[in-house]
């Protein structure tokens, strides 16, 4: 019997809406990576201006790049694709506004914070906790709006581009709140509820899956949709794309560890990354595959179509750096590869090539779909190909190269002895291979120009079709038949498949995290360790403020040469006990800088920092650190201020007060003494400073506050006795 | 609640439970394998070819 059929139509609207965000944030977060490039190598680029500087606008980049050039991407395929795949049009036109406005609003709130140092610092989730909370809020209305849009289906079936979706979902919904548990000291400022190797661990968990869920799943999920549209075929092998789900979905969640290699983590923490790391070759692998050999007897294609380039280009490079990750997470490759340049490289693989070149390519064929009568150019589309790919290529292989530079020559000893005991040549050493970068990023960011030039010509000179007319029969009930596999009932019922989703990809993080937040004997404590000062405090929160961590680690691992190098003197290598108070870790995760976990214990005078931050290069010739003048209190030649530098000790005490609910031992003597405390601290500091007749400082600068800190780093391990320490090994 | 933390504090042998759970992962694995190829091929075309039936009004019930 013939079903009757029902007309309704498809918002284009909100898809069009996407896209144009997609592509002006794009550009907007690429100029920002350009500018920090360019900065690491002419530092002087930052104007002498706090918002304009690496640490700050490297955040503004990373979120930039996944949340709002890749996040917008997203949503624009999965409101199309979703629409079709499920023949209905979005349950709630006014929910799809809700998020679009509500994340693009996140967005510029990012913009806003984000330069003027309002961060966590924890990476990619720098946000500070009201922001954390609106994102909360709007990454519920997408969910809402999708699972209503799947229930009210004209599609029995749930094509696994879906399943996607739904594990997208879930898991940024559970890995956002977990790593973002922070306890509120104002409305800009926050502390994390973990501490040190848990927190680091917690945040890895999140950062790893952060790139699996947001930066893989979904641009699966559109793979699956809009290469068999782009190939004018169905998926290779749709019994692979199920397999290839929830093993993926699975594995991922695990290898949050290999982040973490060497560190302070439990070695069972560690060992469990490396393997489920290694498992993960096997799905991501099958997606690559299954996504290639969809163009089987379509090769041809691929020489006239930009669409198919792109994606050809996109899933190579997700099979490239899917092969890369997991070799990664081997200790040995590990050891030479963590905190180098290798690591951008691995990660822009990923983003320029895979994340990048899947959302232009997705762009190009919905332009066309979307408004009819442009201009579109397929030429244009083309010269874009051309110079992305050109563009990736420079960016990517002057950073393999820098980092094997780096490494072999951090590494290299001789008679026991560092060849390149002053860090600073190896820095000079990889400058040109940055200028290179800076030249791949400048290609890529063209490439983008001239996207936009044919967006333009197709949008403005065309009409955008906003509601797309179709039909399709209503649903019935489903009607139990024999011989029906037990499999089906779950990809009928789409609320178990959000469940059993859940359910997997929660296995993974309860195993790996919760032992470590609850077994005492994981994270032993030393004796000689104790809470930051008053004034070390407000110290740290200015590091956190000005995101030292993206350039220096706090982190020495059990290397000969980083023993060496980092502590000469007690040859120490971090241990997990001397985290214990450190809300959040500032661990990073690249060494621009040198290591400076126990910069304190290393004999540098207050005026030797004093001066160094002041101008690096007064005291580091050829250091591409920026200068940091905004903390210091400065005149003009006739006596007018210049600049502020004064510290803001207003929040001192609620700091403690929050910190000492946390866990931290602070005593309600030490909160009610913190201010005479501090001035304490910092008059002995300044006049320490002032004996050189070169610096003229006072006490209340932020300058003071950042050596109190810089000199309490790595110094109280020491006070350990042997046998304590021996005893932690 | 406080009888728990305190198990959980105090509890040996945690770093096994990864090995538990690699076990059930592949069960899991073995089970979703096996849902996959026993499907029967028409399903599977079918399924593969929704994005491309989309355009049309052919429904897949």
């Amino acid at each position: 019997m013939k079903q009757e059929l029902e007309h309704f139509s498809y918002d284009n609207r909100i898809v069009s809406y996407f896209l144009k965000a997609t592509i002006l944030w794009s550009l907007i977060a690429l100029l920002v990576g350009l500018t920090i490039a360019l900065q690491l190598v002419w530092p002087a680029l930052n104007a002498n201006t706090s918002w304009l500087t690496f640490g700050r606008l490297r955040a503004l980049h990373t979120n930039g790049a996944i949340f709002a050039f890749a996040g917008n991407a997203i949503f624009m395929g999965v409101y199309y694709s979703m629409q079709r795949l499920l023949k209905t049009r979005m349950a709630s036109d006014l929910l799809s506004k809700i998020h679009f406005w509500g994340w693009q609003l996140i967005i510029v709130l990012a913009v806003i914070t984000l330069p003027l140092g309002i961060t966590s610092t924890k990476e990619y989730a720098e946000l500070e906790w009201p922001i954390d909370i609106l994102i909360t809020l709007v990454w519920v209305v997408f969910g809402v709006n999708m699972i209503w849009t799947i229930l009210k289906r004209r599609e029995r079936h749930l094509y696994v581009a879906i399943w996607f979706y739904i594990a997208t979902f879930v898991t940024v919904a559970v890995l956002h709140i977990f790593n973002n548990l922070e306890l509120p000291v104002s409305w800009t400022k926050s502390y994390s509820v973990y501490a040190g190797v848990q927190d680091a661990l917690v945040q890895w968990w999140y950062g790893h899956n952060a790139v699996a869920f947001f930066l893989t799943t979904p641009f699966l999920g559109l793979m699956y949709y809009f290469l068999p549209k782009a190939a004018e075929r169905p998926v290779y092998s749709y019994r692979l794309s199920i397999v290839h789900f929830w093993a993926l979905i699975f594995i991922y969640i695990w290898a949050g560890p290999h982040h973490l290699l060497y560190s302070a983590l439990p070695d069972w923490a560690q060992n469990l990354g490396t393997v489920f790391s290694i498992m993960l070759i096997a799905p991501s692998w099958g997606g690559m595959i299954n996504g290639l050999l969809t163009l089987r007897g379509a090769w041809d294609r691929v020489r006239d179509s930009a669409v198919l380039k792109f994606f050809v280009v996109g899933v190579s490079a997700y099979g490239m750096a899917t092969f890369e990750g997991p070799m990664l997470s081997t200790k040995w490759l590990n050891s030479i590869a963590h905190f180098t340049d290798w690591i951008p490289a691995h990660v822009h693989v990923g983003t320029l090539g895979w994340n990048g070149f899947m959302a232009f390519g997705v762009v190009y064929w919905l332009l066309p779909k979307l408004w009819k009568n442009g201009r579109y150019s397929e030429k244009l589309a083309n010269w874009h190909f051309w110079l992305g790919t050109t563009g990736l290529l420079f960016w990517v292989i002057p950073m393999y190269v820098a980092g094997f530079t780096q490494s072999l020559m951090w590494k290299d000893m001789a008679n026991g002895m560092l060849v390149n005991p002053n860090f600073l040549d190896t820095v000079t050493k990889i400058i040109p291979m940055y200028l290179t970068r800076a030249l791949g990023g400048t290609l890529y960011i063209t490439g983008i120009v001239v996207m936009i030039v044919n967006v333009w010509k197709t949008v403005v000179k065309g009409d955008l079709i906003a509601d797309e007319e179709a039909s399709a029969p209503a649903l019935e009930a489903h009607k139990k038949h024999s011989g029906e596999h037990w499999h089906r009932w779950i990809e009928r019922k789409p609320v178990q498949m959000v469940i059993w989703s859940t359910v997997v990809i929660l296995i993974g993080g309860v195993i790996e995290i919760v032992p470590t937040l609850m077994v005492d004997s994981n994270v032993p404590t030393i004796s000689t360790v104790k809470p930051y000062t008053p004034l070390e405090l407000e110290g740290r929160d200015l590091y956190m403020r000005e995101a030292c961590n993206a350039c220096h680690t706090q982190m020495i691992r059990p290397f000969d040469n980083e023993v060496l190098r980092y502590d000469p003197t007690h040859k120490q290598y971090s241990l997990p006990g001397e985290y214990v108070y450190e809300h959040p870790h500032l661990w990073g995760s690249k060494r621009t800088g040198p290591d400076l976990w126990r910069v304190g214990a290393k004999g540098y005078s207050n005026s030797w920092h004093y001066n160094h931050m002041w101008q690096p290069t007064s005291m580091s010739p050829g250091s591409i650190m920026p200068r940091y003048v905004w903390m210091f209190t400065t005149h003009d030649a006739e006596g007018n201020l210049l600049n502020d530098g004064s510290l803001d000790t207003s929040l001192t005490q609620t700091k403690m007060e929050t910190l000492a609910k946390l866990g931290v031992p602070y005593t309600p003597e030490e909160i009610a003494d913190a201010h005479r405390a501090r001035r304490a601290q910092a008059q002995a500091i300044a006049a320490d400073l002032n004996s050189d007749p070169r610096i003229t400082v006072n006490a209340n600068e932020e300058i003071v506050a950042l050596i109190a800190y810089l000199q309490r780093l790595g110094t109280d391990v020491h006070k350990a006795s042997e046998e304590e320490l021996n005893a932690l090994k | 609640m406080s009888r728990l933390l305190t198990f959980f504090k105090h509890v040996d042998g945690w770093s096994m439970y990864p090995i538990v759970a690699l076990g059930m992962f592949l069960a899991f694995f073995a089970m979703v394998t096996l849902w996959a190829l026993y499907t029967r091929n028409a399903d599977m075309d079918r399924y593969a070819k929704l994005p491309l039936d989309a355009d049309d009004q052919t429904p897949t019930l």
